[in-house]
């Protein structure tokens, strides 16, 4: 019985339907967002359990899907775990019976499902650690980070297109002075799109599109879950390519009877 | 001539082009269907690249903008798929959802979008890029699957259609991942887009995974495909319609 729920649990046909499943969540979520983005935009700035204490909680009738999602994510990364014991196990087993390259290619999706498993942990991480702050932009303009760092604008200014004449006026370049207190001071200036990365917080500046003038804002953030999402993701596209670029070898060397 | 001029002539002409490829090729001209094939082709690439010039300075994304650039990608596997001698009929069929998205493009706004600080990143037109080579993999691969439910055995490449416009979608992924990181601070927005863009990859991971269900023969994996096509269309398309009214430059 728990050999056969063991099994049940790290099968295909279940991944193959909680994949299946999941993207119909997303897809009726898209629309829920599209038609209340005052209960689901904040999440974007917030940590998920504390938007639940404030948004969530009272539109449950509305956000039936997001519980939904977080639950079938949760059994896709336990299904995945136990695929990936299971098809190990038995690539372990019988190691011996095939070559080397035969044994590297089968194991591949194995470690791309790793990959997977690491991404989902990212995931859960990012939006239920770390620390959020989005701070409104002016000279002098203090603003406080974790572990008693300090920080404060010194200086912003935007740069715009003199031509063509189409697009004069346009903002070409955003960037900000600020300065940053732990044990030392330093002074850093940064651009829109360009990220920095100081005692593990990062500061992004950003700009509300809709406003004629640029409304300028720092994004102040630890997040945990970005080098597992980028990393887990990343070597997963990869281990992808691989296997189905060495596909046509394998399958010949599994004709031959070379397993 | 402005570039935008030239862009504008070179997509009309690309249209005449490949609708008279295809007239051609049913009056079995093959010859001449080739030559109008390959110039249309050629006139649809001047214009998808002089896009770029539009506004008068070079902006990449106006390169990449999916309604232009699907049907140019289409039209590229289409070309691609003839040179490698790939069955005709198969092939000249491409030309039905070609000229249908290239009727989209046509009755769409031909401007591009303003220049923005945010998109001046590799990975903007590189997301736009690979989602686009997605998206097309995911048409292409519904188009084969639907003649393959016809019987026609040559039609079984869909599932390599599927399987590499995956991977180029996951790449779109971390791509546009890394662009919204460096502009907005997250690497995943809960906005309609990025749950749609998460929807469309998790229904292609589980077509991965239903190939190795012994229950799901290639005709249920067609029909899976096929049924892929609605996401796809519902989900880019209608983002595009909801663009529609965004200011243009130009066009």
């Amino acid at each position: 019985m728990t050999k056969k729920l063991w099994n049940f649990i790290g099968s295909v046909r279940l991944t193959f339907w909680l994949l299946l499943v999941i993207s119909l969540i997303l897809t009726a979520g898209s629309y829920s967002i599209r038609f209340f983005p005052q209960i689901f935009k904040p999440l974007n700035s917030s940590l998920l359990q504390d938007w639940y204490r404030t948004y969530g909680k009272e539109n449950l009738s509305l956000i039936w899907w997001l519980i939904m999602l977080l639950a079938l994510l949760g059994m896709l990364g336990i299904n995945t775990a136990v695929c990936v014991i299971n098809r190990i196990h038995t690539l372990w087993k019988t190691r011996r019976q095939m070559t080397a390259f035969v044994m590297f290619h089968r194991i591949i999706p194995s470690l791309a499902h790793i990959c997977f498993f690491i991404m989902l942990i990212g995931h859960f991480l990012s939006t239920t650690t770390g620390f959020h702050q989005v701070v409104p932009l002016y000279p002098g303009a203090p603003f406080s980070m974790p572990a008693d760092m300090k920080g404060e604008i010194v200086d912003e200014y935007c740069e715009r297109y003199s031509e063509p004449v189409i697009i004069s006026g346009s903002v070409k370049q955003c960037a900000v002075t600020m300065k940053l207190q732990d044990k030392e001071t330093i002074l850093k200036k940064i651009s829109l799109l360009d990220t920095f990365s100081w005692n593990g917080i990062a500061f992004h500046l950003g700009m509300d599109k809709k406003s004629a003038s640029p409304d300028l804002k720092l994004t102040i953030k630890h997040d945990p879950g970005v080098p597992l999402i980028v990393s887990g993701f990343t070597v997963l596209i990869l281990l992808m390519m691989w296997y189905y670029l060495l596909m046509g070898r394998a399958n010949k060397l599994s004709k031959k009877g070379i397993l | 001539m402005p570039l935008s001029g030239i862009s504008l002539a070179g997509l009309y002409l690309a249209v005449f082009g490949y609708a008279g490829s295809l007239v051609l090729f049913l009056f079995r001209k093959t010859d001449w269907a080739d030559i109008f094939l390959c110039a249309a082709f050629l006139t649809h690439s001047v214009s998808q690249v002089s896009r770029g010039w539009f506004i008068g300075i070079f902006t990449p994304l106006a390169l990449v903008d999916g309604v232009f650039s699907l049907p140019w990608c289409l039209a590229f596997f289409m070309v691609a798929l003839r040179l490698m001698r790939y069955d005709l009929s198969l092939v000249y069929s491409i030309h039905y959802p070609l000229l249908l998205l290239l009727a989209f493009a046509l009755l769409y706004p031909k401007g591009v979008f303003p220049p923005s600080p945010f998109f001046e990143t590799v990975f903007s037109p590189l997301f736009f890029l690979f989602e686009v080579i997605g998206h097309a993999c995911f048409i292409l691969g519904a188009w084969f699957a639907f003649w393959s439910l016809r019987d026609r055995e040559e039609a079984s490449l869909y599932e390599s259609f599927l399987i590499w416009g995956f991977i180029s979608y996951s790449i779109a992924q971390v791509v546009g991942a890394i662009w919204c990181y460096q502009g907005w601070g997250t690497l995943f927005n809960w906005g309609e887009r990025h749950i749609q863009s998460a929807a469309l990859w998790c229904y292609y991971a589980a077509y991965l995974h239903m190939r190795f269900l012994s229950s799901m023969d290639s005709r249920k994996r067609a029909w899976f495909s096929l049924a892929g096509l609605l996401f796809v269309v519902l989900f880019s398309y209608g983002s595009h319609l909801r663009e529609i009214s965004m200011p243009r430059l130009g066009g």
